[in-house]
């Protein structure tokens, strides 16, 4: 494991490996700065040397600040996808959360050269 | 601006000679792109956000709602002191008590079993909380604490929560004792109405001490009530009073003697007791009433004419005759 963030009351879980990044919580830090940007740096890391990369959210609610962290990683992740890398998102939500499912459909759009795909789930 | 795509900015950039230029311009264009779109989505999931707030609000105000009326149909299970204090704060429910010199009032129904016997039980029940409800509205008045009702038995106390000190608890416990006598007798043609021969008559026993006041049961499920010798002696001075009677003890009459007219009854034995306990009545009636009052500066002699004998009388008139005449002396010299 390259990079990984412990799951805290206002933060997700963060587990990232070479080939595959995996979110898992709720995300409205006190400092978003302070919580997205060495997930970036990290992330860019592994995208430079990466062929294949897989990406899974499973978030269960997100602020305003951290919808503009999410729309960052994902150019980043389209960007490079457009440069080669093949790489796979994946948006679980759990199936009665209307939220999320918007919030899932509204980021599809981002990606116009990255694989996206909504996985509803039954309990997340 | 807003038509601007990827094939508009190729149109906008195609005719830009210089290729580092164009190139620039290019990569400015697609990040403002970039730009609009996430804006574009993040008030989106800010309307989404908001709508979702307006909802919870609204879910809020409804179980808010729910939550008040459930809290007004458990406020009738508690006395209305209780009841503010806990839902104020003022109160944390647990397992506590404390000791405070309270005065404590027991009434209930004279031969109430006979009555009930008599009785059908839905005429029963309706008199029940008629009768209840009458006195429940002047305890109520006169800001008594309910600790519970056994049946006819209304047990109330005053002191706790709130007080307004020993002397005038008592004042006011036995002034409300007086008002339910009162309302009894005003009342009185109303018993027919539910198949009574007879009016009802209560009695009552009051008195003034230190008791255990707090919560008590188990952490699941408790009672808040009083308890100790205090509360003993008032259902004793129950039991002992006869049918209209407020009975006292000597401490509750210590407290209101100067307010209230009282008389001195027989002593009596009560169980759990050692000695005798020295007993007062409170005079409901005090216009009416054959007690003769004495005045004399702050003290107050009270004479019950109609318990006397010819001779007691006829002693009490010497006796009596004799001050005057010695006061009447005393106003001369001076």
């Amino acid at each position: 494991m390259i990079f990984t963030l412990e799951k805290t009351k206002r933060t997700p879980s963060v587990e990232l490996s070479e080939k595959m990044l995996v979110v898992k919580g709720e995300c409205y830090p006190e400092n978003i700065a302070e919580f997205s940007e060495p997930i970036m740096e990290n992330v860019q890391a592994v995208l430079e040397k990466a062929r294949v990369f897989d990406v899974i959210f499973e978030l269960i609610y997100f602020n305003s600040s951290s919808a503009m962290f999410l729309f960052d990683l994902f150019n980043m992740l389209d960007d490079a996808a457009g440069n080669g890398c093949e790489i796979a998102v994946k948006w679980r939500y759990a199936a009665d959360d209307d939220s999320m499912e918007e919030a899932g459909a509204d980021f599809e759009d981002a990606f116009e050269h990255a694989s996206y795909e909504l996985e509803p789930r039954d309990e997340i | 601006m807003d038509d601007l795509d990827a094939d508009a900015i190729q149109r906008l950039i195609v005719d830009i000679p210089n290729e580092s230029a164009r190139s620039e311009i290019e990569k400015f264009l697609r990040e403002f792109l970039r730009l609009k779109k996430t804006l574009a989505r993040l008030v989106k999931h800010a309307d989404r956000t908001e709508k979702k707030l307006e909802q919870a609000a609204t879910e809020a105000a409804e179980k808010s709602q729910e939550v008040q009326e459930l809290s007004k149909q458990l406020a009738k299970y508690l006395s209305p002191q209780i009841y503010s204090q806990i839902f104020e704060g003022g109160q944390h429910v647990s397992l506590s008590s404390s000791r405070k010199k309270l005065t404590v009032s027991f009434s209930d129904i004279v031969d109430f079993t006979k009555t009930s016997d008599s009785m059908e039980s839905e005429e029963l029940t309706t008199m029940l909380n008629f009768y209840l409800t009458e006195m429940t509205n002047i305890a109520l008045e006169y800001e008594a604490t309910i600790d519970k009702y056994v049946g006819d038995a209304i047990v109330i106390f005053f002191g706790d929560p709130e007080s307004l000190g020993v002397k005038e608890d008592a004042i006011r416990c036995v002034q409300m004792a007086k008002a339910m006598a009162t309302r009894l007798k005003q009342i009185s043609d109303t018993w027919q109405d539910f198949g009574l021969e007879r009016p009802l008559q209560i009695r009552m026993g009051i008195h003034t001490g230190y008791c255990t006041v707090g919560n008590f049961g188990s952490e699941n499920r408790m009672d808040y009530t009083v308890i100790g010798n205090g509360v003993n002696l008032a259902a004793r001075l129950e039991s002992a009073a006869k049918p209209g009677q407020i009975l006292m003890s000597f401490d509750t009459f210590a407290q209101v003697k100067d307010s209230i007219a009282c008389v001195e009854r027989d002593q009596i034995q009560a169980k759990g007791f050692a000695g005798e306990i020295r007993t007062f009545e409170a005079i409901v009636d005090e216009a009416n009433s054959s007690l003769l009052p004495v005045n004399i500066g702050r003290n107050q002699l009270t004479i019950p004419i109609s318990d006397l004998s010819t001779s007691e009388l006829q002693e009490i008139q010497t006796s009596l005759e004799a001050a005057l005449e010695k006061i009447g002396q005393n106003i001369r010299a001076r």
